[in-house]
């Protein structure tokens, strides 16, 4: 098992570096470019334009700016040298033994343009809330998908499944972004105004999330501050839920039934077993098979921010700096932010054929 | 009581018995006008149509017929393991061990599956569970009957295991299916029926999925364990030839229906009914395994649509025009006990049988054959 593991995380390397260079290649080829920002701005002249060009390293030859950006190049030197680092070794070596420091070999994704903060600084500040977001919609739903999925299956046809059928299409064909803007015209409209209507944390109540100061506040306050984000998340997360339980019901009652259909769930009952031991050993353990690589995939995605809910909800995280990144031509933070969630996609496909190689025995590894 | 096969005993098994009362006490297993239907989209399919039979205590007896005939949704009527709907139980009884286990709660029919009844599949490769080890699966069935501990399970099912010549169970139990070849996994799910010494075994094609050198292992198996462990056992078959080694009666089955049945030797050597006789006639020779029953010429009718009068009538060869009108009963026919369902025997065809007697007598491969 332990060889297994090395040795996808070994073939990962070369695909992760594939990676890099495809989410340059899509960014170089997109219309615009970094001095797009520019364009609507009178006062900004053509030379400001060389400027900022030169400062940002966009005056080098594509070669040359891409293996800055990975760190295998060092912006301070010039001609062959750009390959040796300050300290005079090869630039890609580890910081610990006297590579470079720039580039995302040494984790540095560089700075963003709009904000002039480290990009891997503005990625961390927002991972959290998204994976706070995430994560609680995520269990919640897996949990209701496989409730609500094992039950129609068991119960096939009956009303509990017609009904949980017509919820999970219903579900499906409701679009995000209307869904998000109806709970918060209910809940938060002037009508009812129960719930907040955006946001993370009651700006009246606590500094923003994330800061030192508010740290500060969670240490002194941490029940009214865990509170306070309970309140902001339940309708970013309900959104969440209600439109992505439905593929996953759904996967899962199909997946279930052809369970249930097999000849050892036969021989299972033909043993004298219960059929709760049938149903829930026997079949689910199969029908969870291939549901383990279903989530496998869908997990990066919700990681990478769910684009439109952090959208509608103002929500701090990984989605709303991508759409941040996107106006405001950020292509440092732009990279960043694709190059983390390729990363996530590589590693969640990785975790999933490792859970899929532990509980189906029939993998070979 | 438990002489098995004299022809007294076949006489009283198939007996009629007067409905709502237990069978004498040495028949373990009495099915009596079992009728078993599926109601499928285009119509219902009257699967098990009226079947009545018996099983010794100790006994053995052959299920045989061409495919779809009913032979499979006997066996899982009688297990209860059909899924209600589509099938529906339409009427009958089936008295194991002294009771109607028809109407028995769902529970106490829990305790009679895989511990007082077993039953093996076709399929071994796709009857026992990937995901969970042989020992595990054998170990499960032996805590569920027995009341016994983790340890006393694991040490009875590596007995078990041993009991079907799995060569050393101790490594074995830790396997998964996967790991093993069809013929292990078929000796495993006999391990795993006989783990909780079961008073009936139900073989339901065990074979038929296997090599012909393993299908010889495995009923030899099968003969050997039946004998050591005085189970009765009910064998599923479409090939007479398994049955001939293997069992003291056969019940014929034809379109859900039971056309002939006997001792194996009434059966065999003297039938009585033109199925059982084209099916004896289209096995290449009977001391060869392996002669599928595909030979009567003509198909098997469509459950959706049964010829009027005798089933067997568009492909039987002694057919005449009562036959087309005419549903036979099963009537005596033949040695003591035996009986078949065709109007031959009755005193309609008298006549006719006497006519094809001679004619066999005299060697014509013909008889009976004509208006
Ligand atoms: N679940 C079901 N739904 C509908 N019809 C069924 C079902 N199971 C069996 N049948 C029908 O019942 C009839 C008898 O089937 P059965 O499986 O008992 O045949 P069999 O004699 O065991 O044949 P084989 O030798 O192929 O196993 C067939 O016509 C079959 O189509
Ligand atoms: S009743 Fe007629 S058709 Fe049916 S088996 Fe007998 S002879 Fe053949
Ligand atoms: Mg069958």
């Amino acid at each position: 098992m332990g060889k297994y593991i090395v040795r996808r995380v070994i073939q990962a390397i070369p695909v992760l570096f594939g990676i890099t260079i495809v989410v340059y290649a899509i960014l170089l080829a997109a219309p615009g470019g970094p001095t797009a920002r520019f364009a609507n701005n009178p006062r900004v002249t053509e030379a400001d334009r060389e400027k900022f060009k030169k400062a940002w390293g966009l005056d080098q030859p594509v070669p040359v700016q891409y293996c800055r950006w990975m760190g295998i190049c060092n912006p301070n030197n010039e001609g062959l040298a750009v390959f040796i680092s300050d300290q005079g070794v090869p630039n890609f070596l580890p910081t610990a033994i006297g590579g470079g420091t720039n580039g995302i070999l040494h984790g540095d994704f560089g700075i963003s343009i709009s904000t002039g903060q480290s990009v891997s600084s503005m990625i961390a500040r927002a991972a959290l809330p998204t994976a706070i977001l995430a994560g609680t919609a995520l269990v919640i739903w897996l949990i209701l998908a496989t409730l609500i999925g094992s039950f129609s299956a068991i119960k096939r046809y009956s009303f509990f499944d017609q009904a949980s059928t017509v919820f999970a299409y219903v579900g499906y064909a409701m679009p995000t972004f209307w869904l998000g803007i109806m709970l918060i015209f209910i809940f938060s409209g002037p009508g009812l105004n129960i719930l907040p209507a955006g946001g993370m944390t009651e700006t009246r109540l606590s500094p923003p999330f994330g800061t030192e100061a508010y740290w500060a506040y969670f240490a002194a306050n941490p029940f009214q501050a865990i509170a306070d984000i309970g309140r902001h998340l339940l309708l970013p997360v309900i959104t969440l839920v209600v439109v992505n339980i439905a593929g996953d019901s759904r996967f899962i009652r199909a997946s279930m039934l052809e369970s249930l259909s097999q000849d050892y769930v036969r021989t299972a009952k033909a043993k004298g077993l219960r059929n709760r031991v049938v149903w829930f050993k026997h079949a689910f353990r199969n029908a969870m098979l291939p549901f383990v690589t279903n989530v496998g995939l869908e997990i990066p995605f919700l990681f990478a921010g769910a684009i439109v809910t952090e959208t509608i909800f103002s929500w701090p995280g990984m989605g709303r700096l991508t759409i941040d990144a996107t106006r405001d031509y950020d292509y440092p933070l732009l990279m960043g932010v694709l190059l983390i969630t390729a990363i996530l996609v590589v590693f969640a496909n990785l975790l999933a054929d490792i859970a899929y190689a532990v509980v189906d025995p029939r993998i070979k590894y | 009581m438990t002489a098995q096969g004299s022809v007294e005993e076949i006489a009283v098994t198939i007996a009629e018995r007067p409905a709502g009362t237990p069978p004498d006490e040495s028949i373990l297993l009495d099915v009596r006008g079992l009728q078993t239907h599926f109601h499928v989209m285009d119509g219902t399919v009257r699967a098990v149509d009226g079947v009545n039979f018996s099983v010794p205590r100790g006994g053995t007896v052959g299920l045989v017929g061409e495919s779809a005939c009913g032979k499979s949704v006997t066996a899982l009527t009688i297990m209860r393991l059909l899924d209600i709907p589509p099938a529906e139980i339409v009427g009958g009884e089936v008295w194991f061990d002294g009771t109607e286990i028809l109407g028995l709660p769902e529970d106490e029919m829990r305790h009679l599956r895989g511990n007082d009844i077993a039953m093996i599949f076709q399929e071994p490769l796709t009857s026992l569970n990937p995901v969970f080890t042989v020992g595990d699966q054998i170990a499960e069935q032996v805590r569920l009957h027995m009341k016994v501990d983790k340890k006393e399970a694991i040490d009875r099912s590596i007995e078990s295991l041993r009991l079907v010549g799995i060569p050393s169970p101790e490594q074995r139990i830790k396997q998964y299916p996967h790991e093993m070849s069809g013929g292990m996994r078929q000796r495993v799910m006999i391990a795993m029926a006989l783990s909780c010494e079961p008073k009936l075994l139900i073989a339901d094609e065990p074979t038929t999925a296997l090599d012909v050198t393993i299908q010889a292992q495995i009923l030899e198996l099968l003969k050997s364990v039946q004998a050591r462990t005085k189970s009765a056992l009910m064998l599923i078959t479409h090939d007479l030839g398994v049955v001939a080694e293997m069992v003291d009666e056969i019940v014929v089955m034809y379109a859900g229906q039971i056309v002939e049945q006997g001792t194996a030797e009434q059966v065999l050597t003297a039938p009585t009914d033109p199925y059982t006789m084209g099916l004896i006639e289209s096995l290449p020779n009977v001391e060869k395994r392996g002669g599928r029953l595909s030979a009567i010429k003509g198909v098997v009718p469509s459950p959706f649509n049964l010829p009027p009068g005798c089933r067997f009538a568009p492909r039987c060869p002694y057919a005449w025009d009562a036959c087309r009108t005419t549903s036979p009963e099963l009537v005596p026919a033949g040695g003591p006990g035996q009986r078949a369902r065709c109007l031959l025997h009755t005193p309609a065809g008298a006549a006719r049988r006497a006519a094809m007697l001679d004619t066999a007598a005299s060697g014509g491969a013909t008889a009976g054959q004509g208006a």
